[in-house]
């Protein structure tokens, strides 16, 4: 039997759409019939907590930070979405607690406790794909080299890195994957996002030679590159873009994008 | 003089012992001296035996100490990491596809730079993180 990934969704700065991308991978795998979990690992800036706005967070009773502080299974960390939106396959979110409470007893962590999240994180691919029968599980971790991110890349199967053209963002990307990804010989691919406006007249050739100097500079293949939509970058965040919208360009780059994670 | 022949015994046996301790004194000096080739390559653990583990050298090995490791070392380190009751030499080897030996000679590395914690259980020894 075909045993499931751990997806990692990791940008070396903010603002590149990052957890929108976690979101709606995560979605578009739900629905095509896949179970999913999708964890926040984003200590420092929570935000799925804001795209699933479960009750007000009134009836969240544990946080991926639980799980992590020892003080919940995983299991109890999550929270099934499953019949809210309709999917197909389980669709199963671990949200980290916005609080700032929380988040500083995050950032005032050390490396003894550093060492046993990576340990737990580690651990848990067996935990989800056996007991809960989960196929993918997708992390949206902070940006940049941080603790919390590098655990979560560390522990993965494959990392999709994801990068605007703007020029800080590219060398931010080639710094991390020679520096980081390299030394622990991470699966990688790099996910280019608001490359151009919509409308922009780019042809094969141009797109070609794009994907060819990526290559060269990042070396690590791009499996994809998605121009800005105002439209998208309007929407409201507290909602899935890909069900409400899929028929959008945006949505089919990610089905896209989705297939041919799936391949790799 | 005439000896006795228990002395004549005697005597023997103490000459094969002082040949022996020849033997065992040039192999030993044989030993220090591939010791000392050995830390050539790898300075950081001749700094650790000579100034004591640094500060953020030891202990604890998270995702940031291993990636200041050298390549071969987070290898062998990311293999213990990821099994929960410790391994042996054998086990890491399996894992990295190196030999036996080299992992073995790693694995002690690590256990000299305080990263790991090494136990034996009969015959096998097993490498841990500390809990």
């Amino acid at each position: 039997m075909e045993m499931g990934k751990v997806i990692s969704i990791h940008s070396s700065r903010g603002g590149t759409g990052k957890s929108l991308i976690a979101v709606n991978l995560a979605a578009i795998y739900a629905s095509k019939g896949k179970n999913i979990s999708l964890l926040d690992l984003d200590f420092r800036a929570p935000s799925l907590s804001t795209v699933f706005n479960v009750g007000g967070h009134k009836f969240i009773e544990y946080w991926t930070n639980d799980f992590l502080n020892d003080r919940c299974p995983i299991e109890e960390a999550l929270i099934d979405l499953t019949e809210k939106y309709g999917t197909k396959g389980k669709f199963m979110v671990g949200l980290a607690n916005p609080s700032l409470k929380a988040i500083r007893e995050m950032m005032t962590k050390d490396r003894a406790w550093e060492m046993k999240a990576l340990k737990k994180l580690l651990a848990l691919k067996p935990t989800l794909l056996n007991n809960i029968k989960i196929d993918y599980v997708i992390y949206d971790t902070s940006p940049g080299i941080q603790y919390s991110s590098i655990n979560a890349v560390v522990s993965s199967d494959l990392s999709v890195v994801i990068s605007t053209l703007d020029f800080l963002d590219v060398e931010g990307v080639r710094y991390m994957l020679s520096e980081l990804y390299n030394a622990f010989e991470k699966r990688t691919v790099v996910l280019i996002n608001k490359a151009f406006p919509e409308h922009f007249p780019w042809s094969k050739e141009k797109q070609k030679e794009l994907l060819h100097q990526l290559k060269e500079n990042l070396g690590h293949p791009t499996i994809g590159v998605i121009p800005c939509y105002c439209d998208v970058l309007q929407y409201t965040r507290a909602s899935i873009f890909a069900f409400e919208n899929p028929r959008h360009p945006f949505t089919q780059a990610l089905y896209e994008i989705a297939d041919k994670l799936e391949s790799l | 003089m005439s000896e006795k022949p228990g002395e004549k015994a005697l005597y023997t046996i103490l000459e094969r012992i002082q040949k022996e301790l020849g033997h065992i004194g040039s192999k030993l000096d044989r030993i220090i001296e591939m010791d000392e080739k050995i830390l050539q390559h790898f300075p950081e653990i001749k700094e650790v035996q000579e100034k004591g583990a640094p500060e953020l050298g030891g202990g604890a090995l998270d995702v940031m100490t291993l990636l200041s490791l050298p390549d071969h070392l987070r290898k062998t380190a990311m293999v213990i990491c990821k099994m929960n009751a410790g391994a042996t030499a054998d086990e890491v080897a399996k894992e990295t596809g190196k030999a036996r030996a080299v992992e073995s000679s790693y694995l002690n590395q690590l256990v000299t730079m305080g990263h790991l914690k090494k136990k034996r259980k009969g015959r096998k020894a097993y490498f841990y993180l500390e809990k």
